[in-house]
């Protein structure tokens, strides 16, 4: 039974051949009858007709042999399926909180990440929730998904069997920026995952870890706006100029904003207390000309030294950057 | 039975004009016309919905924006989908041909509410001019995707109101067409014509019929409910309220998934149709294929929660659904093999429809089969809402139903015009057709199993090359589709005319006139055979190619 919950993606693809096998075979078998009979049949070949109106003992096997080879499909399928619905004991409890657009997980000793680490080989049960519409919490590589509604707990189960970071997406759509909503899963070994568990190393280590230990993977997340991606923001916000639904991060560079606040227009300048609050309540003040879509609160979202990293970030590289010019 | 005197005495549907101008066609009763007024609204609501999913398909050439933003995208695949369902695939093949020969092929004058029809045509193009108008008011097109899940369907600023209406009077389309087939079949049935006479298009439809009338009020009553929510702020389905986003998805699928039998079905129909007369042959398991239109329409009410396996719901309804999935196969598979055993040691003749008819049983085969991919548990949880399910329903729905279209479009063409069309051009759109659509969507299946997720205006680098060959696809598609149609306008206007009876079939519609007579037959016919009876009929069918 452990064996068969790590092996579930396997397991899973074996299915998938098992079926696309037989489907090949039967789609082969009517493609060939078909055309042969046109050209054997050809009005040239044979111009009278034979009036044959059926034939019971073909139906009845033609009737029977499906059902029975659906039904093995079947079977086989719910025998690997009953697998990833089954909690094994002592598996690790993951809460996955899904909202506009991002994820959120909280472990059992209430420590939260936005990217998922889990021990390699060890049975994880996720309990799934949503803060606002349906998204669905999906893990290619693992084979399975579930789907995160809001007003409910959903569970899924996996355990990771190689070291290594794979793709998490959503596959239900939940609006604008449902394509962006991507994070990762990091599997590391069981020593390194309860360093990071306990507090010993953060983050960073876990990843560098994996991308030593498992012949390196595609991360299109990377350098110093890690974060700004991490947390979402560059969904709206973009980093190149471009326009989008929120001012692009360059727009910083002006030294100064004109915002609408309370309906009154203000300029105000830029500084470490602006972007602050822009981010902690961004209804406060709204840059003109961007008032239409409003900027999702981030409530529970972002710790504070997360903040100040993300508020130096942009000090760093948009607002002094102007000035050295 | 002599098609010259009935031509001589009889004035054909087309020259038949009660009323002056415009109002001959707008308030007509005529089946046939108002199967043709279909024919017109569902062409330009198609190549609006084919234009959308070009752009769509651009959109995919680059994983980030290449010509529309997200915003756009999201509605563009919402129109899109509902578009194409609403408008295009579900009155589809009823409307237009449903309506134009049920009542031919079973000799009846005309439909049995022949009102009701007419005022059935103006539901369907007020419920799209509700969509249209929707697109230019404040707060912008729809985008929740044509399955409006909840919340987001509830939350979302953009225009769901309009759109939703619109697809509730559609509804009512559907229904009252769905009630005028059960009672024309029931009641006008031509004497001497039997259940067991009436050809397998009628059986189809009669299934159809059902269906509609059965399954659509519960979408009616599911869209009102997420109107009276959004309007009233009841609690039904949003949990911010107090509701239960499954029972809507539930409800949803309650009609959706009997409403893609609704697509299929007629479809089903056409095939039987079409394959016995270019085999000038009697079709194979007559009374199989018969009872297997049945059995889909009634297993097919079983199997709606296959759409949710990952939603969350209990381990024994996904047991169940699963079962009756994979059980529901069966019979569209039974209908394969007969079609195919019925062109055993028939006399073929490869012309234009039959063509089509062959692309269909293998990209339907193929959309089928896959089925079982998204039927199996294990297999499902992992490419549900992923390129893997647009892939199968584009291979069923546009592999199936819509190459079928295509196909009655070529078969019936010289019998509603009484012109024909240049078959040669019809027959070269095909390669175009056939190659284009495979590179669009069987790429799709890869990427799904690859796991992209659908509705994704941008992606992952890695899945970029299959996005490419898939675009590419979409050209040489629509390439295919624009010869196709032209050749056929262009025969619309230039082409020579057809005899009553072009390719030897024998069912009724093809003993009256081309074009028929405005009440189809001068004298109710009297029945004492088979639908597919070509040994009674071989001696005027010599005369006919003797004469062509």
């Amino acid at each position: 039974m452990e064996q068969a919950l790590r092996n579930y993606a396997q397991n899973v693809d074996n299915v998938m051949l098992y079926i696309i096998g037989i489907s090949f075979l039967l789609l082969l078998v009517i493609t060939i009858a078909m055309v042969y009979f046109v050209i054997r049949y050809n009005r040239k070949k044979n111009p009278v007709a034979s009036q044959i109106e059926g034939n019971k003992i073909l139906e009845i096997i033609w009737i029977v042999v499906p059902v029975a080879l659906v039904l093995t499909m079947f079977f086989y399928s719910e025998s690997v399926y009953k697998v990833a619905r089954n909690v094994p004991k002592g598996a690790m409890n993951v809460n996955v909180e899904a909202k506009m657009w991002q994820w959120k997980f909280t472990y059992e000793n209430g420590k939260v990440t936005d990217t998922l680490f889990l021990p390699v080989g060890k049975p994880v049960k996720f309990n799934i929730v949503s803060a606002d519409v349906n998204h669905s919490f999906y893990i290619p590589a693992f084979r399975i998904k579930e789907d995160a509604i809001p007003g409910r707990e959903n569970y899924m189960v996996i355990e990771p069997k190689d070291v290594g970071a794979f793709d998490i997406a959503c596959a239900e759509y939940c609006g604008l920026n449902h394509s962006l909503m991507y994070t990762k899963v990091f599997v590391v070994p069981e020593n390194e995952f309860f360093a990071w568990y306990n507090g010993e190393v953060d983050n960073t280590y876990l990843q560098k870890f994996v991308l030593a230990h498992s012949g390196g993977y595609k991360d299109y997340i990377t350098g110093n706006y890690a974060l700004l991606f991490a947390k979402g923001c560059v969904q709206c916000h973009s980093l190149d100029g471009s326009k989008n639904y929120g001012p692009s991060f360059t727009e910083l560079s002006r030294g100064y904003a004109k915002i609408r606040s309370n309906g009154k227009l203000e300029t105000i300048p830029i500084d470490r207390d602006y972007i602050a609050r822009s981010i902690i309540s961004p209804g406060e003040h709204v840059v003109v000309g961007y008032e239409k879509a409003k900027m999702p609160l981030l409530t529970n979202r972002i710790r504070d030294e997360e903040l100040t990293q993300i508020v130096d970030l942009l000090l760093t590289n948009f607002v002094k950057k102007s000035n050295e010019n | 039975m002599s098609n010259e005197t009935n031509s001589a005495t009889q004035l054909s549907y087309l020259d038949y004009k009660p009323k002056k101008g415009i109002w001959a066609w707008l308030l007509t009763t005529d089946h046939k016309r108002i199967g043709l007024l279909y024919l017109i609204g569902m062409m330009i609501f198609f190549w609006v919905a084919v234009g959308i999913g070009f752009v769509m398909k651009l959109e995919m050439l680059t994983p980030d924006q290449t010509v529309v933003d997200a915003q756009t995208y999201n509605s563009l695949f919402t129109l899109h989908g509902l578009i194409m369902i609403f408008l295009f695939i579900i009155p589809g093949l009823p409307a237009v041909f449903g309506n134009f020969f049920l009542p031919i092929q079973i000799g009846a004058h005309d439909v049995a509410f022949p009102r009701l029809n007419l005022l059935s045509w103006y539901l369907y193009i007020i419920g799209g001019l509700f969509a249209l108008v929707s697109l230019h008011l404040q707060g912008g097109p729809i985008d929740t995707g044509w399955t409006f899940y909840v919340p987001y369907s509830i939350r979302t600023t953009t225009n769901v109101i309009l759109p939703l209406l619109g697809a509730f009077i559609l509804g009512f389309s559907s229904i009252l067409t769905g009630l005028n087939f059960v009672t024309t079949v029931h009641r006008l049935r031509a004497p001497g014509m039997t259940f067991f006479r009436l050809p397998l298009f009628v059986w189809a439809l009669y299934a159809t019929a059902w269906i509609q009338v059965v399954a659509t009020p519960i979408v009616g009553i599911t869209i009102l409910l997420v109107v009276i929510e959004r309007v009233l702020h009841i609690g039904i389905f949003d949990p911010a309220l107090g509701g239960d986003p499954l029972l809507f998805q539930h409800l949803f699928w309650i009609y959706s998934h009997p409403a893609v039998y609704i697509m299929i079905l007629p479809a089903m129909g056409v095939v039987s149709e079409i394959i016995p007369t270019f085999a000038r042959r009697t079709i194979f398991g007559y009374k199989v294929i018969a009872f297997s239109s049945l059995a889909i329409a009634l297993i097919g009410y079983f199997v709606w929660a296959h759409h949710m396996f990952t939603s969350g719901m209990s381990e024994t309804a996904r047991f169940v659904f699963s079962l009756l999935t994979f059980l529901v196969a069966v019979p569209s598979g039974v209908k394969v093999f007969n079609w195919v055993a019925t062109l055993y040691k028939g006399s073929i003749e490869l012309r234009a429809p039959l063509i089509y008819i062959l692309m269909f049983i293998f990209l339907f085969s193929i959309g089928g089969l896959t089925g079982l991919v998204l039927g199996s548990l294990a297999t499902n949880v992992h490419v549900t809402d992923t390129y893997f399910v647009v892939a199968h329903f584009h291979y069923v729905m546009f592999g199936g139903t819509a190459i079928v279209f295509f196909a009655a479009m070529h078969y019936w063409f010289p019998k509603m015009f009484g012109k024909m069309y240049n078959e040669k051009i019809a027959i070269w759109a095909t390669p175009f057709i056939f190659i284009g659509f495979n590179m669009l969507y069987f790429t799709m299946f890869i990427l799904g199993y690859q796991g992209m997720p659908r509705r994704y205006w941008s992606y992952l680098p890695e899945y970029q090359e299959l996005h490419i060959i898939s675009t590419i696809g979409s050209w040489i598609l629509i390439f295919g589709l624009v010869i196709m149609f032209s050749n056929l306008i262009f025969g619309l206007i230039k082409g020579r005319r057809a005899d009553s009876n072009p390719w030897g079939g024998v069912t009724l519609e093809w003993q009256i006139p081309s074009p028929p007579p405005h009440e189809n037959f001068e004298k109710i016919p009297v029945i004492d055979h088979g639908p597919y009876d070509f040994e009674r009929f071989k001696n005027e069918n010599k005369n006919e190619i003797d004469r062509s």
